[in-house]
């Protein structure tokens, strides 16, 4: 009776910290669009500038999520089912981009396509620093490692057995990956392709480090909020605001949505 | 067929060294043995799931050792049933040969014998995640049978199912080995499973086969303490060999003041002359005489004296306890009930007990001084 008590007691501790942590974020939230008049934010959503903003990072999110996805589905499979003493070095190293400042990942990217990998690039008619490309470069760099680390938790929950009965069964190797082992990890997939996608959504220090922030040519929704602020329009900065914090919420809706009981991360 | 020749690897902190097995084409061979043996190592290696380090793997004369698994043509049962969970009941069954690309139409007879067999015709468009524990293991039995492998290897397949499952699945399982000629490697820690499914049933001890016999001659002609104790020997004594009868092939053993008369079969070696040796006889083996009763040649070598110490009722049986009239021999008797009650037997009565000559085993191992 009294074990019971102290745990109900923990429990109603523990829901009230979270409810003041829910009520915490939303508060700037509230604050922010109650301070400025929501209608003239509401009018500015639709002015053009936003428009192609939101469709640059669209279309810069879904490339890069594309070929993080591409990139991390073998290698977080790979990482899932490795031993040893390279694959834990090698994990180590791709999970470096989701602890490192994006800036400084940015800062790097910079340094290497002003050199002459970049030179290469431009000279075969894909130029990369200040331009789509590079957004999509920065946005990749930051996106893959959080793929790879979504994914491979997806894949060490499926019992490597279903793979070994699955040869027994006559599957090779790759029929094995593409019969099975996807098929049992599409939950995951489809989780990890809406996070990737929001996550480069909101991508900012790499990209700006590295596609910089060109009105109208490299001007990323994150990047449209800084121009914003940089030029003291706080409404149109909060209209834009307003547009990331939609596609977040969508997003996690979606994979709470398909993906009823798991934990994503 | 199949043979394992001094095959060694390591797994770990298990190792298997110089393992050799072979099972005869269509036998339904058992490898029995306690947890952590070594035995679902061996069905794995066989499969191709481990790398062999030394010896080779042969299946139907065919060196399989380096081969992927898919090459090797044997069907696998694991204790979990692991059906693909996207895939429904049939599609499951039908897997290898989807991937075989293999058309129905030349599956279809067999098929149809399987889902009839083991009684899942009902099931084949249910989800996997409906399906109780014994339908998953059926329909796991059918995947891996489809393509009529070479061998299927069934690793504890029915371990973790209640005895009226395993029982229908059992028999499902001697019908599909008799009607199909598949050989059969079989591995369990059910005696019961073992003595009713296999031809041929091997006992194991940490990754070395310590007995082989046909059919139930592990269970009353144990060779070793180990297999005398895991398969249940009741009664296990020490003796000296004081004659052997090499024509008749009886074994005279004295224990205290007692000689016992020991009629070994063909197949079994007979023990020196002036050594000591375990001995012992199952507790169903033990007759209880009746006052009056006429011996039978038999049983009249072995006849001891004594008393009803305790009696344990069970299910479907009884066990006696024996002591003997001088309180230096005890003896646990198996009787099921009915021939319980018709002995009408209490603690504390005096009975005269026999010990069938040809029922009692002699291990040949060295007796460990106390």
């Amino acid at each position: 009776m009294i074990r019971g008590s102290k745990l109900r007691g923990n429990s109603g501790t523990a829901w009230w910290i979270l409810f003041f942590t829910g009520l915490y974020y939303s508060t700037f939230v509230i604050f922010a669009y109650t301070k400025y008049n929501p209608v003239s934010i509401f009018k500015i959503l639709f002015s053009g500038d936003i428009l192609k903003a939101l469709l640059l990072s669209v279309l810069s999110s879904s490339a890069a999520s594309f070929l993080a996805m591409a990139a991390a589905i073998p290698a977080a499979y790979a990482l899932s089912r490795g031993t040893g003493r390279i694959t834990l070095i090698l994990d180590t190293i791709v999970d470096i981009p989701l602890v490192l400042s994006p800036i400084a990942l940015g800062a790097l990217l910079l340094v290497f396509f002003t050199g002459g990998a970049g030179q290469f690039l431009k000279g075969l008619g894909i130029p990369v620093v200040f331009t789509f490309t590079g957004i999509v470069i920065a946005q990749f760099s930051i996106v893959t490692a959080l793929a790879i680390r979504l994914l491979k938790s997806t894949f060490d929950s499926i019992d490597p057995r279903y793979e070994k009965i699955a040869r027994t069964l006559g599957c090779t190797e790759r029929q094995t990956f593409f019969k099975v082992v996807l098929p049992m990890a599409r939950g995951g997939i489809v989780a990890s392709v809406v996070l990737v996608w929001a996550r480069c959504m909101g991508e900012f220090g790499a990209t700006i480090m590295l596609a910089g922030a060109m009105p109208g040519v490299t001007e990323t929704l994150p990047v449209s909020i800084y121009l914003s602020f940089a030029s003291a329009d706080v409404e149109r900065a909060l209209a834009v605001t307003g547009v990331l914090l939609l596609i977040s919420l969508l997003s996690l809706g979606a994979i709470k949505y398909f993906s009823p009981g798991r934990e994503i991360l | 067929m199949i043979r394992m020749n001094n095959v060694s690897l390591r797994l770990g902190q298990f190792s298997l060294t110089d393992f050799s097995l072979e099972v005869r084409g269509g036998e339904y061979y058992i490898l029995l043995g306690p947890s952590g043996v070594g035995k679902s190592v061996i069905l794995e290696t066989i499969a191709g799931f481990h790398h062999v380090e030394k010896g080779t793997i042969e299946i139907d004369g065919f060196d399989v050792t380096r081969l992927p698994s898919e090459l090797r043509g044997l069907g696998y049962v694991p204790q979990s049933d692991l059906l693909l969970p996207h895939l429904n009941v049939r599609e499951n069954i039908l897997f290898s040969a989807a991937v075989r690309k293999i058309p129905f139409k030349d599956v279809e007879e067999f098929f149809n014998y399987l889902i009839g067999v083991l009684g899942i015709d009902y099931l084949l468009d249910e989800k996997i995640s409906t399906l109780s524990g014994g339908e998953r293991q059926k329909a796991a039995i059918a995947r891996a049978m489809l393509l009529k492998p070479r061998i299927l290897l069934l690793d504890e397949s029915l371990s973790s199912l209640d005895r009226p499952i395993k029982t229908k699945i059992i028999k499902a399982l001697g019908d599909i080995h008799r009607d199909t000629g598949v050989t059969f490697l079989h591995v369990t820690h059910d005696q019961d499973e073992a003595f009713i499914l296999g031809n041929v049933i091997s006992l194991m001890f940490n990754g070395k086969i310590e007995q082989t016999s046909r059919k139930n001659g592990l269970y009353y002609f144990p060779r070793t303490m180990n297999v005398a104790v895991f398969t249940g020997m009741d009664n296990i004594f020490t003796g000296f060999v004081e004659s052997v009868d090499n024509e008749n092939r009886n074994v005279s053993l004295r224990c205290g003041r007692y000689i016992f008369t020991s009629k070994l079969p063909e197949f079994l070696t007979l023990p020196e002359v002036n050594r000591d040796v375990y001995f012992g006889i199952r507790g169903e083996e033990v007759m209880i005489l009746r006052q009056g009763e006429n011996i039978k040649p038999l049983l009249e070598h072995n006849v001891i004296n004594g008393i009803i110490s305790h009696i344990i009722e069970k299910t479907s049986s009884h066990t006696v306890f024996f002591r003997d009239e001088f309180d230096e021999f005890a003896l646990e008797i198996e009787l099921v009930n009915l021939v319980y009650r018709k002995l009408n037997l209490k603690t504390g009565g005096s009975i005269q007990v026999s010990l069938k000559s040809s029922s009692i085993w002699i291990s040949l191992e060295d007796v460990k001084k106390p």
